[in-house]
């Protein structure tokens, strides 16, 4: 059995079979790509008639050869209606009445020959043996009944139908779709004529010879893996794109916040800095003195050291925050992120006399998330809560956190401001919306990003006596 | 009589212990405290000497103890210390009648001429004060009097009493103050807060 045409005719088979699974796959991974489904629809069909060809090559007499013929219909109903699909799903471009109606007159070809008397369609007189790569096979000759008129009309409309959904990629003003529209259509329109002509040249007894198209429905299937898969990886591509958007747009907005608390930030620096440089001077001065006061000296060593650690920490937060890095998750015990960021602006709303709670329960579970983004979160609602409290008469902003269930920790960040308008309410989170004069109207919306991209929900409210409160949720992490 | 002392107010622990012990060194009697309600809850009712404080503090801020402190009558020259000087701030810290406000990195000198002023002013404060401390009730009220601009004649209607007694209450009060004239009497009255 190991002949050129059974080794050729199975591999066909088995590489539709092949690229029919893999699609298949696709689909099951991402049940949206709905055109990967009709690919593969389309492939297997490829694949069955690939062995049905093999079956008519080798069948003896016209009673066999029109057996295998009552089953090429199905397989060619189930190309017609793959193909349909796939053009109308992947380029959006086909008109759907003309897919329905080749579809429906498949249907009823396909049924006639499957219900009705074997050759309904064509009735095979007898086969002739003929030399094909070097090995004989059978090539039927027969008379045309009247549904292959139905037949091969449909097989026309299959050809205007694709080369219709083409047209209009073709005139597209974009050179990539021109691009894509060429090669791909080109490559479908072209191997779709060829699997059309062929069969309908042996049956109307133009061409004598065995009748085989899954080889060209096969370079289609090529052209349209290449083009299916380009797609895949484009969109990763623009995944990713979004993806280092993103952490740019986090960057800027914590670029921006910070410029807004340089200020503060200078002063807290300046406090340490400054604690050093006036014991450093009273050291020198006791140093002076004939009995120098040891006990005092070493008091003032250590609280040099401390000083010292202690503006390196405000220089490591600063520098953690300007950090541009994607997210890491790790276990976040709250508490301490809300002390830290707290320590940042505690400064800042001094100055503006605005008093800051922190009610965040010492027991309560880790979160999981990326430390810096979550500051980053909270950074924002904070200076937005500041900024708008400082001018009404109650200046208060409040962190507070609890657990909303087993899995969920709720963070909220509450002010006694004049609340959002309700206007803008509905708007807050979207980016470049902004009540601040200098403000870039990021912020909420990069936060918004960054909770989501945590698995988690922010929205605002008005609190029912004055101002607004922010809430977000965060998983507890897996140890919590 | 007791020494001036230099207050130091800063929340910052750490700084402010720095601070006392640079000024130490130099030589003034330092106390510190961690908020201005706890310099206000210690303070004698004659204080001496001067405060240095930060001007950012949670709860009572630098510029609202400056204005608490007048309000007593408490008339101790102070120094402002901020970690970023911020020109709004600094321009309400003197015509509040801050001596200076410095960075609190500024050199060290500067911090002590600060001081050194700051404790000059309230030397002369009370140097002035000690002056007018020996008239009598009638020398002050008549000082009152003159230092508004009026006349022998109206004082005398005023107070019921003769026109040349006037005369002699005023001759009392410039030899007592040692000035000569109303002008150089109306400024040091100025100093000793008495108008």
């Amino acid at each position: 059995m190991d002949s050129t045409l059974f080794i050729a005719w199975t591999m066909v088979a088995a590489a539709s079979l092949t690229l029919a699974v893999v699609h298949a796959l696709v689909w099951l991974l991402d049940r949206r790509r709905v055109d990967n489904l009709a690919f593969c629809v389309l492939a297997v069909s490829v694949a069955a008639i690939a062995r049905i060809e093999y079956g008519m090559m080798r069948a003896a007499t016209p009673q066999e050869y029109a057996e295998w013929l009552r089953w090429i219909h199905v397989a060619l109903f189930f190309v017609a209606l793959g193909l349909v699909l796939f053009v109308r799903l992947h380029f959006g471009s086909a008109r759907m009445w003309l897919g329905w109606t080749v579809i429906a007159l498949r249907g009823v070809v396909t049924l006639s020959n499957v219900l009705g008397p074997a050759g309904a369609s064509w009735a095979v007189l007898r086969v002739d043996q003929m030399p094909l790569f070097g090995e004989y096979a059978a090539s039927g000759v027969g008379a045309v009944r009247p549904v292959q008129w139905l037949a091969t009309m449909t097989s026309i409309l299959l050809f205007i139908y694709v080369l219709d959904a083409f047209v209009p990629l073709w005139r597209n003003p974009d050179r990539e779709v021109r691009r894509r529209a060429t090669v791909v259509g080109g490559g479908i329109v072209a191997f779709v004529l060829i699997a059309t002509i062929q069969p309908q040249l042996v049956i109307w007894g133009v061409l004598h010879m065995p009748i085989m198209v899954s080889p060209a429905f096969l370079l289609m299937l090529g052209v349209m893996t290449y083009e299916l898969c380009r797609d895949i990886v484009r969109s990763a591509g623009i995944e990713q794109e979004a993806r280092r958007l993103r952490d740019d747009l986090a960057h800027i907005a914590r670029v921006s916040t910070l410029s807004e608390l340089s200020g503060s930030l200078a002063h807290e620096l300046n406090q340490p800095l400054g604690a050093i440089l006036r014991n450093a001077e009273a050291a020198q001065l006791m140093l002076e003195h004939k009995a120098p006061d040891l006990a005092e000296l070493r008091a003032i060593m250590s609280d040099i050291r401390s000083d010292d650690q202690r503006a390196g920490a405000i220089i490591e937060r600063m520098r953690a925050l300007l950090k541009r890095n994607s997210i890491e998750l790790h276990d976040v015990p709250l508490q301490p992120l809300a002390r830290e960021v707290l320590a940042l602006v505690h400064t800042d709303a001094a100055a503006r006399r605005v008093t800051l709670d922190l009610a965040v329960p010492e027991d309560l579970p880790p979160v999981a998330g990326d430390r810096v983004q979550l500051s980053q979160v909270l950074l924002n609602l904070l200076v937005n809560g500041i900024d708008a409290v400082s001018e009404s008469s109650r200046r208060r902003v409040a962190i507070a956190a609890r657990r909303a269930d087993e899995r969920t920790i709720e963070v909220a960040v509450a002010d006694s401001g004049h609340g959002i308008a309700p206007a803008i309410l509905p708007r807050v989170f979207e980016p470049f919306v902004t009540t601040k004069a200098k403000g870039l109207g990021i912020g909420l919306a990069v936060s918004r990003t960054i909770i989501e991209a945590h698995g988690g929900r922010l929205w605002a409210q008005n609190n029912l006596d004055s101002g607004a409160t922010f809430r977000f949720t965060l998983p507890v992490a897996a140890g919590g | 009589m007791s020494e001036p002392i230099v207050r130091v107010v800063d929340d910052d622990g750490s700084y402010a212990r720095a601070l006392s012990r640079l000024l130490t060194a130099r030589g003034y009697q330092v106390t510190s405290y961690a908020s201005g309600a706890e310099l206000l809850a210690q303070l004698s009712s004659e204080p001496r000497g001067c405060v240095v404080m930060d001007l950012h503090m949670p709860g009572m801020d630098g510029l609202e103890l400056q204005s608490e402190l007048a309000r007593r009558g408490l008339r101790l020259p102070v120094v402002f210390l901020t970690g970023a000087a911020d020109i709004p701030s600094s321009v309400s810290a003197m015509r509040g009648g801050a001596v200076d406000f410095l960075e609190k990195r500024a050199p060290s000198e500067q911090l002590t001429a600060a001081v050194e002023r700051a404790l000059a002013s309230d030397r002369e404060q009370r140097e002035v004060r000690e002056r007018f401390a020996g008239l009598t009730e009638r020398e002050l009220e008549v000082l009152r009097h003159v230092l508004r601009g009026r006349m022998n004649k109206q004082i005398a209607a005023d107070l019921g009493i003769h026109e040349r007694t006037v005369k002699l209450h005023r001759t009392a009060v410039t030899s007592k103050v040692g000035v000569r004239s109303v002008a150089e009497l109306a400024t040091l009255a100025r100093d000793a807060g008495l108008v």
